[in-house]
Parts: C-alpha cells; sequence; structure tokens
C-alpha cells in the first residue's frame, strides 16, 4: 500500500500526462467529427510535452536564467525542444483545418460517416448511369 | 505550496481536457481547449519553463483558437452523436493496451525533480557551465535555441514556411 502511495506521489506528473494522452488518443480513434479528432491531436501533443517539461524540473532548480544565489537550474533542453515542438503542434493544426474546410465544401458536412455513405451512393449511382 | 498549486492545475487540466472532449457544441469544445492552453502554460510557469509559458500562451491560447474559431464560421457547429459500439470496442482497447504499457514504463522513471538522473548529467551541466562564457546570453534557453541548435530552429522555420505554403495551395484552389 505504501510502495503505491509513493508511486503515485512521486510520479504524479507522469501519471497526468498519460491521462491526457489517452483522452487525446480516444477521440482521435473514437469520434467522428473531424473537427473534434483535431482537438484531440492538440490534447495528445500538449500531453506530451507536459511529460518532457516534467523530466526536466529538478527539485530545488531555478529557472534556467543566469543569476546569483542558485543552487542548481533546471534542465534546459527539453524547453528547446519543446519550443519547436509547440510551433510544429500549431503548424500540424493549421493544415489540418484548412483540409477541414476544403472537404466541407465538397461534401457539405464534416461527419466521416455521411462521407462514407456519400462515396458509396455516388459509386452506385455511376454503375447505374453505365447500364 | 507550489506542490499544492501542481496538482491543482493539473487537476483542473484533466478537466478542461475531458470537458472539450464532452461537449456536443464545438464553440463550447474550442472554449474549453482555450482554457486547457491557459492552464498549461500557468503549470509551465510553476515549473519554471518561462519561455515555453509564453509560448504557449501566444500560439496555443491564442493563434490555435483563433483558427480554430475561423473554421468553426464555416461548418455546422453541433456534433452529431454518431459513436458506433464496434469503434468504441476498438478504442478501448487500444487504450487499455497503451495505458498499461505506459504506466509499466512509468515505473523505470525517476521520482519528480531527481537531479541525479540520467537526463540531468552528461551533456546539460556542461550547457549550463559553458552558456555564458561562449554565446554571452544569459537566458540558456534562448543560447541554446539560437546558438547550439541553431539548424534545427532553421528547420523549424522551414516547416513553418511549408505548412504556410501547403494552406495557401489547398484553400486557394478553385472548387468545382
Amino acid at each position: 500500500m505504501v510502495d503505491i502511495i509513493n508511486f503515485i506521489v512521486g510520479k504524479y506528473n507522469y501519471i497526468i500526462a498519460i491521462i491526457l494522452m489517452l483522452i487525446g488518443l480516444y477521440t482521435t480513434i473514437v469520434n467522428g467529427n473531424l473537427f473534434k479528432k483535431v482537438v484531440g491531436l492538440n490534447i495528445l501533443s500538449t500531453s506530451i510535452i507536459l511529460f518532457y517539461i516534467s523530466i526536466s524540473k529538478v527539485k530545488d532548480g531555478s529557472a534556467p536564467i543566469y543569476s546569483e544565489n542558485v543552487i542548481r537550474y533546471d534542465n534546459p533542453l527539453p524547453h528547446v525542444l519543446m519550443l519547436t515542438a509547440i510551433v510544429v503542434g500549431v503548424a500540424v493544426t493549421a493544415v489540418a483545418l484548412s483540409i477541414i474546410i476544403k472537404i466541407n465544401e465538397f461534401y457539405g458536412t464534416v461527419e466521416e460517416d455521411e462521407i462514407v455513405n456519400y462515396n458509396q451512393r455516388s459509386v452506385k449511382d455511376r454503375e447505374e448511369n453505365e447500364f | 505550496m507550489t506542490v499544492i498549486i501542481d496538482i491543482l492545475f493539473l487537476t483542473f487540466l484533466i478537466i478542461s481536457a475531458f470537458l472539450s472532449v464532452y461537449f456536443k457544441d464545438l464553440l463550447n469544445s474550442t472554449i474549453s481547449l482555450s482554457a486547457y492552453s491557459f492552464f498549461v502554460a500557468v503549470l509551465w510557469t510553476t515549473l519554471n519553463a518561462v519561455d515555453v509559458a509564453f509560448t504557449e500562451v501566444a500560439v496555443g491560447a491564442g493563434v490555435s483558437t483563433v483558427l480554430l474559431l475561423a473554421v468553426l464560421s464555416k461548418i455546422d457547429r453541433v456534433e452529431k452523436n454518431q459513436i458506433t459500439k464496434d469503434r468504441k470496442i476498438i478504442a478501448l482497447t487500444v487504450i487499455f493496451i497503451t495505458g498499461y504499457l505506459l504506466l509499466l514504463a512509468t515505473q523505470d522513471m525517476p521520482n519528480f525533480g531527481d537531479p541525479g538522473w540520467v537526463t540531468n548529467r552528461y551533456l546539460i551541466p556542461d550547457y549550463i557551465e559553458r552558456t555564458f562564457r561562449e554565446t554571452g546570453a544569459p537566458n540558456i534557453v534562448t543560447a541554446i535555441l539560437g546558438s547550439y541548435r541553431g539548424y534545427d530552429t532553421n528547420g523549424e522555420t522551414t516547416v513553418i514556411f511549408i505548412a504556410g505554403l501547403c494552406v495557401y495551395m489547398i484553400l486557394g484552389r478553385e472548387s468545382k
């Protein structure tokens, strides 16, 4: 029992990152709405950033900016990598959303099932026209 | 005190993430996602990652929300409930397997804030010791971003440029 409590207290941040990642993954897989999928993707990327930032924190560490009376600094390298990841995440969101706008123009909907129905119907129409 | 703030904001984070997934109205969902980004930024300030925090506020809570709202003005605002049962079963299976494996892997991770762990040794004290002498920048993150990993940042700029080009080419086409 003590082991489990120590595990949860010592690794609280990692467990939260896992829960957030699973929420994002679940939405991305299960939700038929393409807009909701992008929302899930955003949550997924943020959870991974949370994981890296949690690794970089050191006990009694200060922000990685030079100053006096500092015991030790936090690890600056994950911060740098995650700055890149945030910006790339927004680029991915922008491209995904522009594709959603085009899909909405063509099909008139952003629901996956309706798009599949539309395609099946148009294939059937074409076959009937040929014969 | 920091631990209490940390735990409080992590709990807020899960609530707002859950709400942004749960709402059927996509506008509510977008606003919850914006609040989620804001909580994340506050959390990163308490974790001393100040550069990441202000990038997240500007880019995650600002630009992303504006993009999502702009798209929302063109599509249906209310999501239809079409979640089928077999898809739910597949998703839950994937999630349980992934979650179990990740929890197993968490046992090998160090406790939160362990200074002796492998990621905080070797290269990192070297960076901290050398940066001011070699680049003259008091902010270590900026120095690494602009100097030691300059090519990486250049590649990031290229990615943004290509993404902008993609958006222009997708949206600029005439629809038939």
